[in-house]
């Protein structure tokens, strides 16, 4: 017995040895960190997003890396699930011993892990998630270690309130999905009411984000005869609605945020469903030679994985990845400086989405604003400027 | 037409369209537990396995419909056997024991978890193969499928019902039901009668998912409700009375749809009260018979 327990310590403390000298070895290299959901319910984005960040970091290898050495990516899947995020941040910082980190995909997600990037001085590169908190939440702190690459919602919503104004809509109807992001859209654009004086006329109306049959919902938006519609609905229910507006015979122009310019939507609704319905983008892959350059890429590169699917979530990734290792290459792999570099960045004039080439500063961490989006709309198939 | 009565007709017909479906799965539950008193709690998983069959078939090989739809009922039954062999009679030597809960759970989290390797984890479109043509019925919209799904769902039920009246093969399987012993010393063979009832059971599910997958798009996630679901129908018709699980999921499905009209953030919350305050007056469903055990 005495013997057996001996033997297994020898074999534990050779494991230790092993683990340590590893764990040294690989603290040396330089590591970018990431947590995206490539699985669950935004993995649209999160793979589209990973071929961005994948491509960025090849780019910056074959010019020759930070004085030489090459730069390697960690990508851990959070399943677009919180916890999972959490996890996933934690080990990045404290096994991985990153420079920084890009992502999550998720609203929720991300809420989820800023408190740990912010808590252990961790740069946070969010370049898809959209919720205001985000930012916002540390905003008043000494130093915001969060940034993003994306539209938020209240920059989406506002988009919205435009189109409303300049087409004179009078009678809007408010539906959102049940999930956190459904309400936090729902509260935004309560908001961005109030301050424009405009009113909803029917809803808010909710509905789960896998329900099939919107008719209860939508009955009331047409008893109240709205002439346009708001409704924070993920591709899924997107289709749903488009459905049921068909069922009841409901024919009025109908927005949600980008969700609806994922790639599923138009695969699940098929093209003459979703004829006519408009979503917020930051970008058309055409707007300019950098974007076009980019996407003709991402197609030749990740051709066994779709190709260039989602072109938005790929190309804000990319430019907030390259954003990351712009600051590294001013101050090296400090989490801290690359921080303080990414507030100090002025020369950025390789971006393919829509941003200024002083991306951020001391007040301002994020990079897109009203000037780089619009609402856009399905037209056979294909998503071109709603105005 | 009166504008409340608009709504509450496009509610009913969307809600016996829904509702046919958890009839359908809830008479697999059935099946079983007259049969050996399990119940499979994979039902949903069995419908979800129906559905990516027949998506298989019928969108990535281009068969056609009814063959897709005969593919993926012969799977999900093929299934069933095994499910009666590895989880269902290694577990119920004993009559006490309640191990198939647990052992019909695990296979159903092994069956999403495959089917999320094999066929990922993102909704699918399943295109119905009778268009998507609104068609009017009175005031109210309906897909064409979804009128399919009433029509299948229900003279399914109305079929397995004959099934087992009327032919010599379910008129043994029900001697099974109501005296195992008796049954076996008039010379049926309990075992195989067993086993056709989870083929049975599962079939059906595998039906039900071939069925509603037009309508909620095909998925590894999409049984896990619609299996609760139909679980509810087949508690509150009475479990061993197969028109009142018709019934109760007919109204399960309308419950939904009536209580969305008037505030659709309570459907679900208010349709489970709704079923539990029965449950409180008639313990044994609705059509389910009181039986007075002497102690």
């Amino acid at each position: 017995m005495s013997s057996e327990r001996g033997r297994i310590a020898t074999i534990a403390l050779v494991f230790a040895v092993i683990l340590g000298f590893t764990g040294a070895a690989l603290s040396a290299e330089l590591k970018l960190g990431a947590t995206l959901s490539l699985t669950g319910g935004t993995d649209d984005y999160g793979r589209a997003a990973h071929m961005g960040l994948q491509l960025a970091v090849k780019e910056y290898n074959a010019k020759g890396g930070y004085k030489g050495q090459p730069v390697q990516i960690v990508v851990y899947d959070d399943e677009t699930k919180p916890q999972k995020g959490v996890e996933n941040a934690t080990r990045l910082i404290t096994r991985d011993k990153v420079f920084g980190i890009v992502g999550p995909v998720n609203s929720g997600v991300a809420l989820a892990i800023i408190d740990i990037a912010q808590k252990n001085e961790m740069p946070l590169m969010d370049t898809i998630a959209t919720a205001e908190q985000i930012i916002d939440r540390y905003a008043k702190a000494p130093k915001n270690y969060i940034f993003r690459v994306s539209l938020n919602d209240g920059i989406q919503t506002s988009f919205m309130v435009d189109h409303i104004k300049q087409k004179a809509y009078k009678r809007i109807g408010l539906m959102h999905d049940s999930t956190g992001w459904g309400q936090s859209g729902r509260d935004t654009a309560q908001r961005l009411f109030k301050d424009n004086s405009l009113t909803f006329v029917a809803g808010p109306e909710v509905f789960d984000q896998n329900d099939t049959d919107m008719t209860a919902q939508l009955t009331k938006m047409k008893d109240a005869n709205v002439d346009f519609i708001i409704s924070y609905s993920l591709a899924p229910a997107g289709v749903q609605i488009a459905r049921s507006m068909q069922k009841i015979g409901l024919q009025v122009p109908w927005t949600s945020t980008w969700a609806l310019i994922a790639p599923n939507f138009l695969k699940l609704g098929g093209k003459e469903t979703v004829e006519g319905i408009m979503a917020v983008t930051s970008y058309t892959p055409d707007h300019s030679e950098n974007a076009k350059k980019l996407h003709a890429k991402v197609d030749q590169e990740f051709k066994d994985q779709g190709g260039d699917f989602h072109p938005v979530a790929t190309a804000q990734t990319y430019d907030g990845a390259r954003l990351m290792l712009r600051a590294l290459d001013k101050v090296g792999p400090d989490p801290q400086k690359i921080r303080d570099a990414l507030e100090e960045i002025d020369d950025f004039h390789e971006a393919v989405t829509k941003m200024k080439p002083k991306p951020f500063s001391k007040d301002n961490h994020e990079s897109l604003g009203p000037e780089s989006g619009f609402l856009a709309i399905w037209r056979n198939g294909q998503l071109v400027r709603a105005n | 037409m009166d504008p409340i009565f608009v709504k509450i007709w496009q509610a009913v017909i969307s809600g016996l369209s829904i509702g046919s479906i958890y009839a359908l799965i809830a008479q697999g539950y059935y099946v079983t537990f007259i049969t050996t008193a399990t119940l499979n709690f994979g039902q949903g998983e069995f419908l979800m396995i129906g559905a990516l069959v027949g998506l298989t078939c019928y969108v990535s090989l281009g068969l056609p419909f009814p063959m897709a739809l005969a593919i993926a009922v012969v799977v999900t039954g093929l299934m069933g056997i095994l499910l009666e062999r590895v989880a269902i009679r290694p577990v119920i030597r004993h009559v006490l024991s309640h191990s198939w809960v647990l052992s019909t759970v695990a296979i159903s989290i092994i069956l999403k978890n495959a089917a999320v390797n094999v066929w990922g984890p993102e909704q699918m479109k399943f295109p119905s193969p009778f268009g998507d043509q609104v068609l009017k019925i009175g005031s109210a919209g309906i897909f064409p499928q979804e009128l399919f799904i009433i029509v299948c769902a229900i003279s399914t039920v109305l079929l397995v019902q004959l099934f087992l009246k009327k032919s010599l093969l379910g008129k043994a399987l029900m001697a099974v039901a109501n005296n195992r012993n008796a049954a076996a010393v008039v010379g049926i063979d309990v075992k195989r009668m067993v086993i056709l009832a989870f083929m049975l059971s599962s079939a059906l599910a595998g039906l039900g998912g071939i069925l509603i997958s037009p309508v909620t798009f095909a998925w590894a996630y999409m049984g896990t409700v619609p299996g609760i679901k139909a679980f509810a129908a087949a508690i509150f018709g009475g479990l061993e009375n197969p028109i009142g699980i018709l019934i109760g999921g007919l109204v399960i499905g309308l419950l939904e749809q009536l209580f969305g009209v008037i505030n659709s953030n309570l459907k679900e919350g208010v349709t489970f009260l709704f079923i539990l305050v029965m449950l409180a007056f008639r313990p044994t469903g609705l059509m389910g018979r009181r039986t007075i055990d002497k102690v």
